[in-house]
């Protein structure tokens, strides 16, 4: 019974976002399926989110929820009947994304909470929020904390802890289903953008295999990543089709709750596509979208936003990283060992063959269209290489300045701080794939349909 | 032409996915291997079977501090502080924060967990006593509970 449903969990968040999707946002836009079943899922993960923030009790957030998602399921009737005629449509397809999801959600399941930062820091989080039975109410708990970077989002603890509360107890596996909408949100972003090719699938399966374990040990690094690629492609669709999504927008709300890496995402992306607004002439395009939606975004980011005030009144700050004289003078200091950390960075560690293998394909991809010329390749194409060399350059920036050993510092984090260049070279791969494949649909107004 | 991009497609993708193949197959498919299969599948039955009981899958910390939360519990205490020579221990220290929890961490308390006597008060009272074996360096290790007032 409890297993039944701990099941029907997943399905929670997409009848919330359904609700707030009629009711709120009056389905204001013409979107294909599956890319308005990929807002409203995250619209339910985010507005769940704000529900646990703003209650004053976790059993709250879950009798507000509850009936708002069952009366958004059934009065989307018809969108979920059209989601299934679009699953029916190609029954292979579905049976081989179930199989594929179905192994990592297993693995999610099965896999108890054993690793460092998981139990340190993500699931130790949710598990004082669990204790509290109130979000707001783990300051002291998290001063007790402080050397486990209490200042991180808690989307994913706050979810864990809420699933616990739900099933009445703490253990070392259940709370981690609360990866599971995370996951299948994430990777049905990526199905939207590959669903046309098999060799294009058969890449986003490649990125999800070779972040591996990190989709299911509970770490975030992986999860932030993917949002991160997933930002990529709505942003390199708006520049290429100057027509904007709001996906774009909801994949920015989630990364910034997930990890602070979203904070450094926010940099990226946010001066990239300024200078590439300015450039192609989309600007306008983006700050029109800001305002259209505007109501959608200061719902998404409202937790976000409470979450920041909250700490900065318990005394906790964003960044470990303070601006000053010293941090010049280690860089400094480190001059001598730049080679060392381009090789750890580059040669090293475990992800990075996965990295240099997906650079490779790129290059091959991009040197046969500008061999044939067919399409017009310019900086539009790269995107998400800018993205992901810019994102290297900060990271290899932050290893220079260091207060830790450099070492230990590169062996305990460097193959999860590469994890979002990872993503950001083969969605750049993808796109590559995508020019050289559907070369008719390139040319038409919308990329995904 | 069509037909050509689509092999050259097909072509790109097939070699990046057997590139680390073709590199060193057993190295990669055990490393694969050992990946996913992390947990035993007696493991995984067993893990599937306890999922819906309560704090089951504390086997993940080691036993000593499994034990040292199980002792917290027993004794329903509300919090506890610990010796020089278990702080000395990062990962004892740590597993034992989150796994006790909400039994809260107060270096006032007077209930102490340590690991061997040797660092205690005298004025301190050993509740109980448990010995495990150490894999890493091996030989023997006790877990002390005692009661040592301020």
């Amino acid at each position: 019974m409890l297993f039944a449903l701990v099941s029907l969990y997943p399905l929670y968040f997409l009848g919330l976002g359904l609700f707030l999707d009629k009711y709120l946002f009056k389905n204001r836009d013409q979107q294909s399926v599956l890319e308005k079943l990929f807002w409203v899922y995250g619209l339910g993960i985010l507005f769940n989110f704000l529900l646990i923030v703003a209650s004053p009790k976790l059993s709250i957030s879950e009798i507000l929820g509850i009936p708002l998602s069952i009366i958004g399921l059934l009065v989307c009737r018809d969108f979920l009947r059209d989601i299934l005629s679009t699953v029916l449509k190609k029954p292979f397809n579905f049976i081989l994304i179930t199989v594929v999801c179905g192994f990592f959600l297993h693995q999610i399941l099965v896999v108890p909470i054993f690793e460092w930062d998981p139990r340190s820091i993500w699931f130790f989080y949710a598990k004082v929020i669990y204790h509290s039975d109130y979000f707001l109410g783990m300051g002291d708990a998290l001063k007790l904390n402080a050397g486990n970077h209490p200042d991180y989002p808690k989307l994913v603890p706050a979810m864990a802890a809420q699933l616990a509360n739900v099933v009445g107890f703490w253990n070392e596996f259940l709370p981690k289903f609360s990866l599971a909408p995370i996951f299948i949100h994430s990777s049905l972003g990526f199905f939207i953008w590959s669903k046309e090719k098999w060799y294009t699938q058969l890449t986003s399966l490649v990125i999800f295999l070779s972040l591996g374990t990190f989709t299911w040990n509970g770490y975030m690094d992986g999860y932030v990543s993917l949002y991160g690629g997933l930002f990529c492609f709505w942003s390199w669709s708006l520049i290429k089709t100057k027509k904007l999504s709001k996906n774009i927008f909801l994949c920015a709300a989630i990364f910034l709750n997930i990890k602070n890496e979203g904070i450094v995402f926010s940099l990226v992306f946010g001066t990239l596509l300024v200078i590439y607004g300015v450039r192609h002439k989309v600007l306008f395009e983006l700050v029109k979208g800001v305002r259209k939606y505007l109501l959608e975004i200061v719902l998404m980011l409202l937790p976000f936003v409470i979450w920041v005030v909250a700490k900065k009144s318990w005394g906790f700050t964003d960044t470990q990283i303070t601006f000053d004289l010293a941090l010049v003078q280690r860089m400094i200091a480190r001059v001598h060992e730049i080679p060392f950390l381009m090789k750890e960075l580059i040669f090293i560690k475990y992800i990075v063959p996965y990295i240099i293998v997906g650079g490779v394909a790129s290059l091959l991809a991009l040197a046969f269209l500008k061999l044939k010329n067919r399409l017009k390749v310019n900086e539009i194409s790269l995107f998400a290489w800018v993205c992901g060399l810019y994102y290297f350059g900060i990271i290899f920036l932050v290893y220079l300045q260091t207060m830790a050993p450099l070492r230990w510092h590169l062996n305990t984090s460097a193959n999860r701080t590469l994890m979002p260049v990872l993503v950001f070279i083969w969605v750049g791969t993808m796109i590559f794939l995508k020019d050289l494949g559907n070369e008719k649909e390139i040319n038409n107004k919308s990329i995904i349909n | 032409m069509p037909q050509k991009r689509d092999f050259l497609c097909k072509g790109i993708v097939l070699s990046f996915l057997l590139l680390p193949l073709s590199a060193h197959p057993s190295a990669f498919l055990k490393k694969l291997k050992s990946k996913i299969l992390e947990t035993t599948w007696e493991q995984r039955l067993k893990n599937y079977q306890n999922l819906t009981t309560p704090g089951y899958g504390l086997y993940v910390i080691p036993r000593i501090v499994e034990k040292a939360v199980l002792v917290l519990r027993k004794h329903q205490l509300t919090d506890y502080r610990y010796s020089q020579s278990w702080s000395d221990d990062i990962l004892y220290r740590q597993r034992l924060h989150e796994a006790a929890w909400p039994i809260k961490l107060d270096s006032s308390s007077e209930h102490t967990i340590s690991l061997g006597r040797k660092g205690l008060r005298k004025n301190c009272t050993v509740v109980e006593g448990h010995v495990f074996d150490r894999v890493d360096p091996k030989g023997k290790e006790e877990l002390i509970y005692a009661i040592c007032p301020r």
